[in-house]
């Protein structure tokens, strides 16, 4: 089953970077940034993955006595901190985008005319 | 297309990754000396042990349900967020907090197009925010109890706010929103610098002797949650002000 989640999160990260390398709008790249992110998140929950695991919640007596059937809490706090730093940085990626759009015109990534025209 | 690459450029990287991608993957499968992510490792090997059994400062303590341990919360995922690794979350909440700093220095200040909400949503407007307000304050209360947090809390609370920004209410100013996560931010290292004086360590829990299962249980930890769910909150309200520029 791990294989599973490793094959899904590295197959989600090469999807990423292929986005990144061959797109030229800045909006499909930072989409693309973030289904990297998404990969990587997967990838980090699945570390902490056994089989017929339980939620690492107590509920009653019982589940006290079932803690070695749990699953790894540690991925999961710290997966909870990247998705938040990560909409953090895809708001400041789009406050980026905004002001490119402005100063250039374009949403797109390629030289302007002008750039290429003062070539070396 | 002019604004795309052409598709020879795209073949020739998606051979490459390809080629990467299964080179990786058979490494992450490879069966050598080693543990390998792929071994059936319980967390009985590992340091979520500790956290589980909540046996971080004394070896043999063990606990019952409705009894007192080192850390009282019911969700052990909490208890290492809140508890054992509270310095990670407050650092984040500071990245967080430049993030969103940086974001308003960047966003250029100029006058966009708004689209007038049609009467649906104007309508259901109040009705949505009163919903997702009570939601949001549930899930920040029973962050130590059930699924939730500070985190997703804020989120939800800040959509609410969200749909008063597009139905062009102004629920809550910029000023007050400011103001809002200043306090909370710096309630957040005081009860720190509280608790170094009263136990002799930075973020030690101090409100000790409550049971494993109770609303009021889990010592500070509501009391983060809740700072930190309108820290969020307002951190993340302001990025839609921002973006809602009239």
């Amino acid at each position: 089953m791990t294989q599973v989640f490793i094959l899904s999160s590295l197959s989600l990260m090469f999807i990423g970077l292929y986005g990144v390398l061959t797109r030229k709008n800045l909006l499909k790249i930072i989409i693309a940034l973030n289904i990297i992110e998404t990969g990587i998140n997967l990838l980090l929950v699945s570390f902490g993955y056994i089989d017929h695991g339980i939620t690492p919640i107590l509920t009653s007596q019982e589940s006290i006595l079932n803690l070695n059937k749990m699953v790894d809490p540690v991925p999961q706090a710290i997966v909870l901190t990247s998705i938040v730093i990560g909409l953090g940085t895809t708001a400041f990626a789009l406050a980026l985008a905004i002001r490119y759009k402005i100063t250039h015109n374009s949403i797109s990534i390629n030289a302007s005319e002008e750039e290429e025209g003062r070539g070396i | 297309m002019k604004d795309e690459t052409s598709v020879l450029v795209n073949i020739i990287a998606f051979l490459i990754l390809f080629v990467i991608g299964i080179y990786i993957y058979s490494v992450a499968i490879d069966t050598g000396a080693g543990i390998k992510i792929t071994d059936n490792i319980t967390p009985t090997m590992r340091v979520a042990d500790k956290y589980l059994n909540k046996n971080v400062l004394d070896d043999n303590s063990t606990y019952q349900w409705g009894g007192t341990a080192e850390d009282t919360a019911a969700n052990i995922v909490t208890s290492v967020v809140v508890d054992y690794r509270l310095f990670d979350t407050t650092l984040e909440v500071i990245v967080l907090f430049i993030t969103i700093l940086g974001f308003g220095f960047v966003i250029p200040k100029d006058k966009r197009k708004i689209i007038k909400p049609t009467t649906i949503l104007n309508r259901w407007a109040p009705i949505l925010m009163l919903l997702m307000l009570m939601i949001g304050g549930y899930t920040f209360i029973n962050g130590h109890l059930s699924p939730g947090g500070g985190f997703p809390a804020g989120a939800i609370i800040s959509t609410a706010i969200l749909t008063g920004v597009l139905t062009g209410r102004r629920t809550i100013s910029q000023k007050s929103l400011k103001i809002i996560e200043a306090i909370t931010g710096i309630s957040i290292f005081s009860i720190g610098i509280i608790s170094y004086f009263l136990t002799g360590s930075f973020f030690q829990n101090f409100i000790l002797n409550d049971k494993i299962g109770d609303l009021f249980s889990g010592g500070l930890i509501p009391i983060f949650y809740g700072l930190i769910a309108f820290k969020v909150a307002a951190e993340l309200s302001n990025i839609y002000f921002e973006f809602y520029e009239e």
